[in-house]
């Protein structure tokens, strides 16, 4: 059986993972913006006593490591597809930010260039966490204070994520999921020019007003996961794909 | 209805797509043995101000800036597309040779495995400036020197012509393309199709030039060197640049 078709979107070609069309796999076009990072080789290792504001595989990262362990991150051996592992250092609020370097995901409502992004991925501590994933400013504290964006976010004390569309600290929100400890959950989101989609699991979301979409700001794949309690939590991706047909 | 902005054809067996009325524009290639440098400059840690030779994202970057402030090469963030900004120090011939690390096209006439080079970029200063762009041989001094065997364009300073030049153990094949302007993008490409090769500048094809001087014997990469060509810092903005070859 296929697993992937393709279609056409503003004569680019877009292949997609067979039934989830929202799933883009791959784009081609003369000016596709893309980011893939399937996380199954490169360096992307973070060791103890690692300085923050390093880049590793084109991401900046910037650390939060008060607590005992350092932060930690490394490609996981032996992972079926490739798994990306980051550990946190041991505090409340510790943790790690990280941003691919250069903003070009443009969500301007007159372009209307359609663009997508997902990740599979899992966290250690359903409730006392919190996280931001998906397209936001360029911003090193995206969680406290990220201000445009279309992003899925989580708040420690709760396990309750929330899909966001934000433009300037202005928020549209819908619930999402119930965060579980350890479980794998695909989180994608998908602008068609007019409106942002959020999809869990392949299955949409009830779509949410496009008034605060960030049609103003240039975004970047992001993704910032911080400690809810003092202990060593992780996370660990699969993957994380982002496109824009910027024609 | 919207037309289909990308196509594809097979080349030797393998799937060339190129941009719908620029049939010579390689977008992407899928084969068993396919030589491909996609850098569309949108993503990545292109930035560096420190000590030359200077390794960023697969390429070798050597710079010369004996003059007022630093060489430095950074993303453009919320540039549509994506932009890598070069800034030179202000000194006459400072500037920087970027050369993709490892060599693997070759332009052997016996295999004839196609072959696809092109960059969309602008200039501050289209006369005062010397730059190559193209697929060259290892060389960390192609413009002053003078590389010695490649396929590329070339304008020197004091003048805004840009020529296409095959070069084989530097003797060469000319001929004039166009005439650059200040900060204004232009398409430069080049297309072997395993017999000839043609020029192209902004979709437009300029020159088919003789073939005497391809150079078979020696493995080339996709190379870019600018200096100044005169004392004034110059900034460089490139698009993208993208290479393929088909070598089965």
């Amino acid at each position: 059986m296929t697993t992937i078709h393709s279609h056409w979107i503003n004569g680019n070609l877009v292949y997609y993972q067979s039934n989830y069309m929202q799933r883009w796999l791959d784009a081609v076009g003369p000016a596709v913006i893309k980011v893939k990072q399937e996380f199954q080789f490169g360096n992307y290792a973070v060791a103890a006593g690692d300085a923050t504001g390093i880049t590793r595989e084109g991401w900046l990262l910037t650390f939060v490591e008060v607590g005992a362990g350092g932060q930690l991150m490394s490609l996981v051996a032996g992972a079926d597809g490739g798994n990306l592992l980051i550990t946190n250092a041991g505090n409340e609020d510790d943790g790690i930010n990280m941003q691919v370097i250069g903003s070009s995901f443009n969500l301007s409502l007159t372009n209307a260039w359609p663009a997508y992004f997902g990740a599979r991925f899992q966290i250690s501590e359903a409730t006392e966490s919190d996280f931001v994933l998906g397209l936001c400013n360029t911003d090193t504290t995206l969680t406290a204070a990220t201000e445009d964006g279309i992003y899925f976010r989580k708040a420690d004390g709760s396990t309750a994520v929330s899909a966001v569309i934000e433009k300037t600290h202005v928020e549209t929100t819908v619930a999402a999921w119930t965060a579980a400890a350890n479980t794998w959950v695909i989180a994608e989101i998908l602008f068609d020019g007019v409106n942002v989609d959020f999809y869990v699991n392949g299955t949409a979301l009830t779509r949410q007003v496009a008034t605060n979409i960030p049609n103003t700001v240039y975004l970047t794949p992001s993704f910032e996961f911080l400690n809810g309690s003092a202990a060593n939590h992780t996370a660990t991706f699969d993957w994380i794909r982002a496109f824009q047909l910027q024609s | 209805m919207t037309v289909a902005k990308v196509h594809s054809k097979w080349v030797n067996g393998n799937l060339v797509y190129y941009q719908d009325g620029q049939e010579q524009r390689w977008l992407d290639v899928v084969g068993p043995a396919v030589v491909k440098v996609v850098e569309e400059f949108q993503f990545g840690n292109y930035y560096f101000t420190t000590t030359s030779p200077k390794t960023v994202q697969g390429w070798l970057n050597t710079f010369v800036e004996a003059g007022a402030g630093d060489h430095v090469e950074a993303l453009v963030n919320g540039a549509d597309g994506g932009v890598l900004l070069i800034t030179t120090a202000g000194n006459d011939n400072d500037g920087v040779n970027k050369q993709c690390i490892g060599e693997a096209f070759n332009l052997s006439l016996t295999n004839k495995w196609p072959a696809y080079f092109g960059i969309r970029f602008k200039v501050s200063d289209a006369t005062e400036s010397d730059w190559v762009a193209g697929l060259c041989i290892t060389d960390v001094t192609l413009t002053s020197a003078g590389t010695t065997y490649g396929v590329y364009f070339r304008s020197a300073d004091a003048s805004a012509v840009v020529s296409a030049v095959i070069e084989e153990n530097t003797t060469e094949t000319t001929g004039t393309v166009h005439t650059m302007s200040n900060n204004t993008y232009y398409i430069y490409e080049f297309l072997f199709d395993g017999t000839s090769i043609d020029f192209y500048v902004d979709g437009v094809a300029i020159t088919q030039l003789a073939t005497t001087n391809i150079p078979d014997t020696e493995y080339l990469t996709p190379s870019f060197e600018y200096l100044n060509g005169a004392a004034g810092v110059d900034t460089v903005n490139i698009d993208w640049i993208r290479a393929f070859q088909i070598q089965e």
